[in-house]
C-alpha cells in the first residue's frame, strides 16, 4: 500500500445532467507511467482537471502523497507536488527562454510567495545555472528574447507539449517534487493511432 | 555571478545620478530650469515610477492611484501640524499611511481584475474625494485645504526651543526646503526611488510580477499564490505615491483634495503610457514631457500668441491667434489630448519605443554603411 502515491477516491462529477465522472476510484504507483484513455467526451480531461484542483469534484476526495489535494488552491495543489502540463503550449510570452525555465524554479525554491524584491536576477547563480543547463540540454539559446511564435515553437521543443520532450525538462518545467512520483498521460489520438499502425505493420 | 548585467546597472544608476542632479543646467536652455517646475518633474516622476510598478509590471491598471497621493499629503502635513517641521519624518508617515491605506484598498480591489479593478479604484478615490469634503472636514479642512498655522502643536519642534519667526517651513534640519534646496531634496529621493524601482524589476519578485500580467492562471498552476504578489505590488506602488505626496507637502505645505481627483489619477496613466509602460526610464520621462508641456503651454495667452504672430498680416493674424489659443492656457489639455493620441496611435510602447526604433535605424545604417562603402573601393 505504501507505494501507492496519487490516490483518486470516489470521485463524482456532474454537469447539470450530465455525469462526467461517476464513482472513479484509482490508485496510481510510485514510479509508475499511467495513461488515461477513452472516446471523446468520456471525461478524461475532467479527471484531470480534479486531480490538479480546477475542478472541484461533487464527491469524493483527490490524496496525493497522504495529503489531500481537494478543496486546495491550484498553487497549494502545485507546491505539494502535482503539476500539470497543458495540452497548449503555455509560455509567458515576453518574458526571456531563461526566465521562463526559472519561474517554476523560483515556485520550487521559494514556496508560493516570498518577497524576494531585492536580490536581483544576477545573483541567483544556482538557479541560473541549473536553468541554463537545462535549456543547454535541449539546445536552445537562452538569452535570446523570444516572440510569441518563437516562443510557442521552443516551448513544444522544449517538451512542453505532450509527448513530453527530455526529461530534466520535464523534472524542471512540471513539478515542485524533485522527480516526478508518478506520471498520468492522456495519450493523444494521433499518437495512438500511430502506435497500433506501427505494432501493426 | 552575471557580471555584466550588475555592472550595466551601476553605469545607469551613475549616469540616472548625474543626469538628475544636473537638471538644472542641462533643462535651462529650453526654459524649464527654475525649481517650482523640477520639482513637480522629480516628484511626478516618482508617483509614475511607483504607477509602473503597479501597471506596467503587473497589469493592473488603477484609475484611482492619485488617491494615495492625496493620502500621503495630507498624512505629512498633519506630522508638521503636530510633530515637527523636520521633513524626514514627514515623509516616513506619509509612506506608511499612504501604504496602509494601500493594503485595505488593495485587499478589496484586487479580488477583481481588468476593467473591475480599474472601476473599483476610480470609484474608491471619488468616495474618498467626496469624503475628504465632507465627513472628514475636520481632518481635511475640506475645500480651503490643510494648512500650517501658527498655533499648532508642533510638539517636538516647541519640546527642542527651534525658534520660531511667522509661519514655519519645512526643513531638512535646519535647510528650508523650498526653491531649490527643495528640488535636490526631492532629487535625491527621485534618486533613491528610481534606484528601488530598479533592484525590483531586476528581482525575482518583478520576473514574477511580468509573468502575472501576461498569465495569472499560468502562474497560480505553477506554485505562485499570486493574490499576495499582487498585493504587495500594490502597496509598494501606493508607497511611491504616498511618497510623491509627501513631497508636495514638504515644498508646498498646503494638502487640498483636489490631488485626488480622477484627473489627478489620470495624468499619471498618461504620463506612464505616454513614456512607455513597462519600462524603467519611460514614466519617469512622461512625467517630465507632462509637467514641461503644462508649464510652457500654460503660460501662454492671446496676447502674447499676438506677439508671436505680429509679423502677420491683420485678418491673418486674428485667425491664426483664435485657433492656437484654444490650444494654450487654460486649453492645454487639448494640445496633450492631441499628443498622447498622437503616440498611442503611432508609437503604442511610448517614448521608449520612439528611442528603441532609433537605435535600431541607426544600428542599421551603421551596419550597411561599411559594407557600402567597401564597394567602391574595389
Ligand atoms: N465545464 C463544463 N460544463 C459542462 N459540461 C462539461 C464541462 N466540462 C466538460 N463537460 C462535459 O463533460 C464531459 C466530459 O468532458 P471531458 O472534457 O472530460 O472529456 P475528454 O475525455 O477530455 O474528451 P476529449 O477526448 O474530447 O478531450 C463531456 O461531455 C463534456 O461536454
Ligand atoms: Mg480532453
Amino acid at each position: 500500500m505504501n507505494d501507492i502515491v496519487l490516490h483518486v477516491a470516489d470521485v463524482h462529477k456532474s454537469f447539470g445532467g450530465l455525469r462526467a465522472l461517476s464513482n472513479i476510484d484509482l490508485q496510481i504507483e510510485q514510479g509508475n507511467t499511467h495513461a488515461i484513455i477513452g472516446p471523446n467526451g468520456a471525461g478524461k480531461s475532467t479527471l484531470l482537471n480534479v486531480c490538479v484542483g480546477r475542478i472541484v469534484p461533487d464527491a469524493g476526495a483527490v490524496i496525493f502523497d497522504g495529503a489531500t489535494l481537494t478543496g486546495r488552491q491550484p498553487h497549494e495543489i502545485n507546491q505539494l507536488g502535482v503539476a500539470r502540463v497543458f495540452q497548449t503550449p503555455e509560455i509567458f510570452s515576453d518574458l526571456s527562454l531563461l526566465h521562463n525555465v526559472m519561474i517554476p524554479a523560483f515556485a520550487k525554491r521559494d514556496g508560493a510567495f516570498t518577497l524576494n524584491a531585492w536580490s536581483g536576477l544576477a545573483r541567483e547563480d544556482g538557479l541560473r545555472a541549473e536553468a541554463e543547463s537545462v535549456l543547454k540540454d535541449i539546445g536552445r539559446s537562452s538569452t535570446r528574447r523570444i516572440r510569441r511564435r518563437r516562443a510557442c515553437r521552443a516551448a513544444t521543443s522544449v517538451g512542453w507539449n505532450w509527448p513530453w520532450g527530455s526529461s530534466s525538462i520535464r523534472g524542471f518545467f512540471c513539478s515542485t517534487s524533485r522527480r516526478p512520483a508518478c506520471r498520468v498521460t492522456i495519450p493523444t489520438a494521433r499518437s495512438i493511432f500511430s502506435r497500433r499502425s506501427r505494432s501493426g505493420a | 555571478m552575471n557580471t555584466n548585467f550588475l555592472r550595466n546597472d551601476m553605469v545607469l544608476m551613475a549616469v540616472f545620478t548625474v543626469v538628475v542632479v544636473t537638471m538644472p543646467i542641462w533643462l535651462a536652455p529650453i526654459g524649464a530650469g527654475y525649481p517650482d517646475l523640477l520639482q513637480k518633474i522629480a516628484i511626478y516622476g516618482i508617483f509614475a515610477i511607483g504607477f509602473n510598478i503597479l501597471f506596467g509590471l503587473t497589469g493592473y491598471l488603477s484609475f484611482g492611484h492619485a488617491d494615495f497621493l492625496g493620502v500621503g499629503s495630507y498624512a505629512a502635513v498633519w506630522r508638521f501640524k503636530l510633530f515637527s517641521m523636520n521633513v524626514i519624518p514627514a515623509i516616513v508617515f506619509g509612506v506608511a499611511i499612504a501604504g496602509v491605506f494601500a493594503l485595505l484598498i488593495g485587499y478589496v480591489s484586487l479580488r477583481r481584475s481588468g476593467i473591475y479593478f480599474s472601476i473599483l479604484m476610480l470609484a474608491f478615490a471619488q468616495m474618498s474625494y467626496n469624503l475628504a469634503y465632507s465627513v472628514l472636514t475636520s481632518i481635511t479642512n475640506g475645500e480651503t485645504g490643510l494648512q500650517l498655522l501658527q498655533t499648532d502643536a508642533r510638539v517636538l519642534d516647541h519640546a527642542l526651543g527651534i525658534a520660531e519667526t511667522g509661519l514655519p517651513t519645512p526643513s531638512f534640519f535646519g535647510i528650508e526646503t523650498i526653491d531649490w534646496s527643495g528640488f535636490y531634496v526631492c532629487a535625491v529621493v527621485l534618486i533613491f526611488a528610481f534606484f528601488f524601482g530598479l533592484r525590483i524589476f531586476r528581482s525575482p519578485f518583478g520576473i514574477a510580477l511580468r509573468a502575472i500580467k501576461l498569465n495569472q492562471n499560468q502562474m497560480n498552476y505553477t506554485g505562485f499564490n499570486t493574490r499576495p504578489h499582487t498585493l504587495a505590488a500594490f502597496v509598494v506602488s501606493g508607497m511611491y505615491a504616498g511618497l510623491a505626496g509627501s513631497l508636495l507637502a514638504i515644498t508646498d505645505p498646503l494638502a487640498g483634495a483636489e490631488r485626488m481627483q480622477w484627473t489627478a489619477s489620470g495624468e499619471v496613466v498618461l504620463m506612464t503610457i505616454l513614456g512607455g509602460a513597462g519600462t524603467l526610464l519611460g514614466p519617469l520621462l512622461g512625467a517630465g514631457i507632462i509637467k514641461y508641456f503644462e508649464n510652457i503651454f500654460s503660460a501662454y495667452n492671446e496676447r502674447v500668441l499676438h506677439g508671436i504672430f505680429d509679423v502677420l498680416p491683420d485678418g491673418l493674424e486674428h485667425a491664426v491667434v483664435s485657433v492656437t489659443s484654444l490650444f494654450v492656457g487654460e486649453g492645454w489639455h487639448l494640445t496633450l489630448g492631441l499628443l498622447f493620441m498622437l503616440v498611442v496611435i503611432f508609437l503604442p510602447g511610448g517614448v521608449m519605443e520612439g528611442f528603441r526604433r532609433l537605435m535600431k535605424l541607426i544600428r542599421r545604417e551603421r551596419s550597411s554603411n561599411p559594407a557600402g562603402a567597401a564597394q567602391p573601393a574595389e
